[in-house]
């Protein structure tokens, strides 16, 4: 007898649906959002609705994957982003089934059992997925899982993957943990597996729907999707925030909150001057929105701390500013950029009075200084030289 | 030094304003100037005051009757006169003024007034030539009257030294096309600079919309239109190091790199620093300090181009130009960017008062035509100058 | 018989990653050992950087007990610049705390805890109609219809003939498990609902804080604006949401959370006295409470019970706090038999344990990479059962009341509480009084928007110019798991020192200079009674040490339907 739960070797995704009682009309709504979600980020022409049928065609005919997934040095927020997400059955089935080889790796009973799922997952072509970033200091000691370093548990696990999909952050170059000073040497994922392209899925961490739409877009096309320069799928990291931000329009009226909770904070105008991160960072957030699509923080207020930007924690801060500060060597005072080009020009004007000043004091001097008039015979000079020659 | 070891032509003397005493005229003071010179004479003293006296009088009505030589004792010389056609004569001594004031006997009020005025106003190397008249009465017993006084000066000056305008040849240093390109950019410069600061501070715009409108929608279009003008005028620029004919706008004028020019830089620096005037090197095109600032500059407004167009390739980064800024977003951070961006900016403006500054003077102190060059294209460079790039 | 070692790696179903290392003889445990083994020098990275960003770094350490750290963080800042914060953003934090709390709870009993007690295969022989007639003798709650049961078991059904699934590699069929068919069936039942469940709920912080994991703080107050007649603020639609959202919070853990507990409680009286661990507990309030500076909470005060006196309540002293490295990987210029109180503390670390891959850390002096917090030298254990004995010794109302009655049906004394099944009640019982001040909370919000107060945030001290030149603070939080605090010094506008002190810092600390044992060593080991009937699969070690609900910020477990299950290596 077939099992029903299960997703076996020779079935199609179609298949499991219909065994696990999946409804058309659910999946069909599934495959809309998937659609309107990689859609949106234009990599595909032609209408949305016409999109999730092919989606769905694509989706039916998938085969089960194998599925590898990892966490390493990590605070398991984008595993938490997953579970508050995942809605509809379409995509607990698909959580459920990536988790299965990650059972077969990391959560069989015994440490044998572990060695021996963990090879044979290896032996085959698998997608592998990772959460949290490799620490290199020291020898990897800043993480170890079962006494193994999480640079050696993640070449193993990658070592024949067809796909590697870093999920989060910390997966992508280390987020926190790899903000100066970085103490434990955390890199991401595609410092340590660079023999081939890495799915970088930005965030931190990630919203729930960008993690399984890149899913979901391997298990149809059987490829990962067009990525942009930093690794990440075009579909969701290929416009800014603040090109889809419901305070664009008082953005480009030129109406700003200029302290949280003041009279336009209140009037929900632009938090730009906030420090808003919107502008410089390619996110979904405004389109998908967070937990079900509910808002995000620009829409609640709070401006955007740009997280899918890659070290965000360095190049972002300080994250209530618009530029940053600029420490002026020596003092240890911060000026902005303001301050310093003012003190520039003035400084430069302040140069020129001196020197247009020094110039005519110099004009004035030099023709005192000329020399004396020369010997004028009218005066009878010519004797006094002649005589002085004779000397 | 001797007079006339000097070459004629490389004396220039100057006369002052005449200082007639006792109600007497300038012109009288002149023309009793010139007649007291020796006929004949190859003083340039007594040519100048001959030629300027000649403006105003015709000389040929006098004619001297006998003439005593300077003696260096008395510091005077005294010449005799007729008008010609009459019997009336005269004498006129020139000297220093205290020998002619002695001549006079004058009383102390008119010695003390004319002493201290010939202190007082003989700055500057001028001195002064004091005249003095008399009726020729038998045994020396003239009566002297002390006209006043002449300031003159007598320098040894290069004939490049003329501001006559016939001195100057005019020559075309730049072309119309980089004269546009330079005024066009400082248009542009200023327009970026000036919405760029309304776009990035609150101080400027706060209160300013109440209500819906496109206010900084306008701001970026602005900016970003002279942007790509910039863009435009900077690769025309570029084009033109390779292209121009002009050898001031080539590519080699970029940087002194001959040793010559090398050393030219120190002095150029120390000539600024020290406010010396007028002095070599000469250059027709930019003197090597021009040539580094300039580039410099033109450097950071590639630079501002640079960063400039890595922001504004976040809204389309996979834009078929913009693609090759973006990648410039990655290695910094945006908001690092973004705050090189608005530095450069003030780079620029306190680069132009310097600038201007520095312009003008060429023009007004330094005589190189900076100024009037970007204008007309062309400057006046003065004769005889030895140009180190001419 | 021999002395066995054993080595637990990774503790599985656990917010962190944790390695148990064991001797065990004749079916007891006879020593343990705790090792956090993994390190990522937060603290450090926050040295020089704005006091202000400082929450959006301590955020990230933990993504599940996601939101604490921030909350400490700016909590230590505001008492650092002396920054007072309105009244609505007090009740806004508490709410948002609260729900963290409420959902963190919840899905630690269902998704990381039940599975201890509940055997899921034996759910297979139940009958889903007395399923659904035990779930009405417990609950009014609507969802326990004998279909839905029905369904469940049909799930799990199908899971277990592939061996594999939902449920899979449990220590299932292990003597230790003792719950019958049918409450098992309902357990698995509500594992399912709770995960929606907490989906739903958790709302509650993308409406006030943008997002969920990692929602947004602010120094000063909140940053969600409240503006009835705006759409991109706190408005009428956004109450309501909120409102139902808090209903819905209060319901499950009435109806199902707290019934489900006390229903399991029933059936393993013997670990209300197996798991005693430290005798020293300390809370610095009720749960979900924050403060700046010294705590002086109302209703429950901070305090401790000391040595197994669990009737007294002694003040809290702040300065009585101190960390040691002896058996940590750190080190200090003073050496390693001084304890360093927060405000000088440093974290440098210097790994001196085996080069990975190794077989074991125990046989080192130092073995893991959490500090020893000790209060006036004393190990503390700090969580649920901390804060519901302390407002017991208080004599807080709603607490007394509860507990009285519960602890009169398992005819057991309040010491019963220090204990396995007593630290697993305890969350239960403040999920209850939580969601009833949430109501409060939120209705006292409501009433403070009707009387037109809705300022969030106080922006006198929000420029760096306003502070002082130096300055000192420190923000505590009753986090889900305990006593969380930070400890933060500022000098002339940024960080110059930055301390945690986590809930589990305290519970999982290795052994401090005189050999005194952290709590979950104490806890496995300290009376040398605690059962491990088969060490190959050491369920109750699991119960214990989930019991406590470890969160050491890297995980390595999965929280989906797919499988929780664990990992021992056996040697």
């Amino acid at each position: 007898m077939k099992d029903l739960q299960q997703w076996a070797e020779e079935d199609t995704f179609g298949d499991l649906l219909k065994r696990r009682g999946v409804s058309r009309r659910e999946f069909l709504s599934f495959c809309g959002k998937m659609a309107a979600l990689i859609g949106a980020g234009g990599v595909f022409a032609g209408s949305r609705t016409a999109w999730a049928q092919e989606l769905a065609g694509r989706l039916e005919g998938a085969r089960r994957p194998s599925v590898v997934y990892l966490q390493l040095q990590e605070c398991t927020g984008c595993l938490e982003s997953l579970l508050r997400s995942a809605s509809t059955p379409v995509e607990e089935l698909i959580l459920e089934q990536i988790s299965l080889d990650y059972n077969e790796l990391l959560m069989a009973p015994s440490g044998e059992a572990a060695e021996q799922a963990l090879a044979t997952a290896q032996g085959k072509p698998h997608l592998l997925l990772v959460n949290g970033s490799v620490p290199l200091k020291d020898g990897g000691v800043y993480c170890t899982i079962g006494g193994r370093s999480a640079r050696d548990v993640l070449e193993r696990a990658a070592a024949n993957a067809t796909a590697v999909v870093a999920i989060g952050a910390c997966a992508e170059y280390g987020c926190v943990q790899a903000a100066a000073p970085n103490p434990t040497g955390a890199v991401g994922v595609a410092d340590v597996i660079r023999d081939r392209p890495v799915v970088n899925v930005s965030g931190c961490p990630p919203i729930a729907e960008t993690i399984s739409a890149t899913l979901t877009y391997y298990l149809a096309y059987g490829r990962t999707p067009p990525l942009d320069g930093l690794g990440r799928p075009l579909f969701a990291y290929g416009q800014r925030i603040h090109d889809k931000c419901p305070r664009r329009a008082s953005f480009d009226a030129g109406q700003f909150a200029e302290r949280f909770d003041d009279q336009n904070a209140r009037l929900g105008h632009c938090l730009y001057r906030l420090g808003c991160k919107g502008p410089a960072t390619f996110a979904p957030c405004a389109t998908i929105e967070w937990n079900d699509g509910l808002s995000f923080p620009i829409k609640a207020g709070h401006p955007c701390l740009g997280c899918t930007e890659r070290h965000f924690y360095d190049r972002m801060t300080p994250f209530y500013r618009r530029l940053p500060g600029i420490v002026v060597p020596g003092i240890g005072v911060e000026a902005t950029a303001n301050t310093i080009g003012v003190a520039a020009v003035a400084a430069s004007v302040a140069a020129v009075a001196v020197h247009s000043a020094a110039t005519v004091i110099a004009k004035h001097r030099a023709r005192r200084a000329e020399p004396e008039s020369l010997p004028l015979a009218v005066l009878g000079d010519r004797k006094e030289a002649d005589e002085k020659d004779k000397d | 030094m001797k007079i006339f070891d000097i070459p004629e032509d490389e004396i220039r003397i100057e006369l002052g304003d005449p200082a007639p005493f006792d109600g007497g005229k300038r012109r009288e003071l002149m023309l009793a100037a010139a007649l007291g010179a020796p006929v004949g004479t190859r003083d340039p003293v007594d040519l100048a005051l001959l030629s300027a006296a000649s403006r105003k009088e015709d000389l040929r009505h006098f004619e001297q009757t006998a003439f005593t030589p300077l003696e260096p004792r008395l510091a005077r010389s005294i010449a005799r006169v007729r008008r010609v056609g009459t019997e009336e004569e005269e004498l006129i001594a020139r000297g220093e003024v205290d020998a002619i004031l002695y001549l006079c006997r004058a009383d102390e009020a008119t010695r003390f007034r004319a002493e201290l005025q010939a202190e007082m106003r003989m700055t500057r190397g001028y001195r002064a030539l004091g005249i003095a008249k008399a009726k020729p009465e038998p045994k020396g017993n003239e009566s002297w009257t002390f006209m006043g006084y002449i300031p003159i000066r007598a320098t040894r000056h290069k004939s490049t030294h003329s501001e006559e305008p016939a001195d100057f040849n005019y020559v075309t240093v730049w072309d119309w096309q980089l004269r546009v390109l330079h005024w066009l950019s400082v248009f542009l410069i200023l327009v970026l600079s000036l919405t760029g600061l309304l776009m990035g501070s609150s101080r400027f715009i706060y209160g300013v919309t109440q209500g819906y409108s496109n206010y900084l929608s306008w701001l970026r279009l602005t900016h970003f239109v002279a942007g790509w003008f910039l863009l435009c005028a900077a690769i025309l620029r570029i084009a033109g190091l390779f292209l121009a004919s002009n050898r001031f706008q080539r590519w080699y004028a970029l940087f002194p790199v001959k040793k010559r020019d090398l050393n030219n830089l120190v002095q150029v620096v120390q000539n600024y620093l020290f406010c010396r005037f007028e002095r070599p090197p000469h250059y027709i095109g930019h003197n090597p300090l021009q040539q580094i600032a300039y580039t410099a500059i033109f450097g950071v407004g590639l630079a501002a181009l640079f960063t400039g167009f890595a922001l504004y390739a976040l809204y389309a980064p996979d834009h078929w130009l913009l693609r090759y800024f973006v990648w410039f977003d990655d290695l910094f951070g945006v908001q690092y960017l973004r705050l090189a961006h608005q530095l450069i900016m003030w780079i620029f403006l306190a680069f132009i008062p310097i600038h201007v500054y520095l312009s003008i003077r060429a023009d007004t102190v330094e005589r190189e035509g900076a100024l009037s060059s970007i204008v007309s294209g062309g400057r006046w460079c003065r004769k005889g100058t030895k140009f180190e790039d001419g | 018989m021999a002395t066995e070692r054993i080595v637990i790696d990774p503790i599985t179903r656990i917010e962190g990653h944790l390695r148990i290392e064991l001797e065990a003889e004749g079916g007891r445990i006879g020593n343990a050992w705790a090792c956090a083994t993994q390190f990522r020098g937060i603290e450090k990275i926050l040295e020089g950087r704005d006091p202000r960003d400082a929450w959006a770094f301590a955020q990230r350490i933990c993504g599940v007990c996601t939101g604490v750290h921030a909350i400490a963080s700016i909590r230590a800042v505001e008492d650092a610049i002396k920054c007072r914060i309105p009244e609505s953003a007090e009740l806004i934090r508490n709410l948002v705390s609260g729900m963290a709390t409420l959902q963190d709870h919840v899905m630690h009993f269902y998704h990381l805890h039940a599975l201890d007690w509940v055997d899921v295969m034996s759910a297979l022989a139940a009958d889903p109609a007395a399923t659904s007639r035990l779930a009405a003798s417990v609950s009014p709650w609507p969802n326990n219809s004998a279909s839905w049961f029905k369904e469940v078991q049909q799930r799990v059904a199908t899971s277990a003939k592939g061996g594999l699934g939902i449920f899979a590699s449990g220590y299932w069929g292990h003597p230790a498990y003792r719950l019958p068919p049918e409450a098992n069936l309902m357990a698995v039942a509500h594992y399912l609902e709770a995960l929606k469940w907490q989906r739903e709920v958790i709302k509650l912080h993308t409406i006030f804080a943008g997002k969920n994991p990692h929602p947004n703080y602010l120094v000063g107050g909140m940053a969600t604006s409240i503006n009835l007649d705006n759409q991109l603020t706190i408005n009428k639609v956004r109450l309501d949401q909120l409102g139902e959202l808090i209903r819905e919070a209060r319901r499950f853990v009435d109806e199902v959370y707290y019934p489900d507990v006390m229903a399991i409680a029933g059936f393993y009286p013997e670990y209300a006295s197996i798991g005693v661990s430290s005798p020293t507990l300390m809370a610095v309030g009720e749960s979900a409470f924050s403060c700046s500076g010294t705590p002086a909470g109302k209703p429950v005060a901070a305090g401790l019970l000391m040595d197994g006196d669990y009737r007294t309540s002694h003040p809290f002293n702040p300065r009585m706090v101190a960390e040691y490295v002896s058996s940590a990987w750190y080190l200090y210029p003073e050496g390693d038999r001084q304890g360093l109180h927060p405000w000088q503390g440093r974290t440098d670390p210097n790994y001196t344990g085996p080069k990975p891959p190794y077989r074991q850390l125990s046989d080192q002096e130092k073995y893991t990479w959490c500090k020893a917090p000790r209060y006036d030298g004393r190990p503390v254990q700090v969580g649920p059962n901390a804060r519901i004995m302390l407002a017991y010794a208080q004599g807080h109302p709603d607490t007394v009341q509860l507990a009285n009655r519960d602890l009169g049906k398992l005819r057991a004394g309040v010491e019963a509480l220090n204990s396995t099944l007593g630290r697993t009640y305890c969350r239960a019982l403040e999920s209850v009084i939580l969601a009833r001040r949430m109501e409060e909370w939120f209705a006292a919000l409501n009433e403070r928007i009707r009387s037109g107060d809705v300022s969030t945030f106080n922006a006198e001290l929000w420029e760096p110019e306003s502070w002082p030149k130096q300055a000192q603070g420190m923000g505590y939080l009753e986090a889900a798991r305990g006593t969380l605090s930070h400890w933060v010094e500022i000098e002339n506008g940024r960080i110059a020192r930055y301390q945690c002190v986590v809930p589990s810092t305290w519970n999982s600390s290795g052994r401090d200079p005189n050999g005194l044992m952290g709590p979950y060593e104490q806890a496995l080991a300290g009376d040398k009674k605690h059962p491990l009937a088969d060490p190959k699969r050491p369920v109750e070690v699991l119960r214990t040490i989930h019991s406590f609900d470890p969160c050491l910020s890297c995980a390595v477990h999965l929280l989906v339907p797919g499988g929780p299950a664990f990992e021992v290596k056996v040697r």
